[in-house]
């Protein structure tokens, strides 16, 4: 195999590396939803159930419509959550900034 | 993280929404709110990390109230001083177990949450006059190089 070749192929394998560390670990069950998509999804008739992981104090100040307050620390006591684990599940928070 | 742990309960169809209430704003999208009218009230003025230190140490009246998850305690440690432990998550519901004879400080991590919860307690029998927060958090608080306690 050509010099350059390898040291491309080292290249693109450290990059891929890098980034694929700097994103945050999520399980492989889990996909990143965007704004758009997520308006989308609202709008439509089949909804998702959306999810304000944070405390009910900052829900009860600002949330996306038709959220539902669930804090990350009573997560698998809640009675809130849908049954059929089929249902799509979207989670927020505060989000960057 | 709370989508993980729908996964350890079984839901198979899970969306991270990582840009979250930031990100929804941004795109000038419509928001909810209960409520409305404290939403947006002034603050007091938060208190640096070196004031806290020096009343801490000098004034009785100043009680520390950490509003941090577990996770962000046993990670980070507590700031040296009296404190009371009442993460954010129950506050609407104990609030009545912080006295109002004291001078409170909230913390949290960055100073990200402390203003939620001031705004609550503002609405309840707590004041301008006995109620702040710390001021860049517990961060601000470690990189002044002032003490910490394991949780």
């Amino acid at each position: 195999m050509p010099r350059s070749l390898v040291l491309t192929s080292v290249f693109l394998v450290g990059l891929a590396l890098l980034i694929g560390g700097s994103l945050p670990c999520l399980a492989a069950d889990i996909q990143i939803i965007t704004t758009p998509e997520l308006k989308k999804w609202l709008e439509a008739d089949q909804k998702p159930f959306l999810v304000y992981t944070l405390s009910t104090v900052e829900f009860f100040e600002e949330r996306i419509p038709g959220s539902v307050c669930i804090p990350t620390e009573q997560m698998k006591s809640s009675r809130e959550l849908p049954k059929n684990t089929d249902a799509p599940l979207v989670f927020y928070c505060l989000g960057p900034g | 993280m709370a989508a993980g742990q729908a996964v350890d309960m079984g839901y198979h169809n899970i969306y991270w929404y990582q840009e979250g209430l930031a990100g929804w704003k941004k795109g000038h999208n419509l928001l909810e709110s209960l409520n409305f009218r404290y939403a947006h009230r002034k603050l007091p003025e938060p208190i640096e990390s070196q004031t806290l230190f020096k009343q801490l140490s000098s004034n009785p009246r100043y009680l520390l109230v950490d509003i941090r998850d577990t996770k962000s305690r046993q990670k980070e440690g507590l700031i040296a001083g009296p404190t009371e432990v009442l993460p954010l998550y129950r506050l609407h519901t104990d609030y009545e177990q912080l006295p109002d004879d004291k001078i409170l400080v909230i913390y949290d991590i960055r100073a990200k949450q402390a203003p939620a919860a001031i705004r609550f307690l503002l609405e309840k029998k707590y004041y301008f006059t006995n109620l702040t927060y710390l001021k860049g958090g517990i961060n601000a608080w470690k990189n002044e190089g002032l003490p910490v306690k394991a949780f």
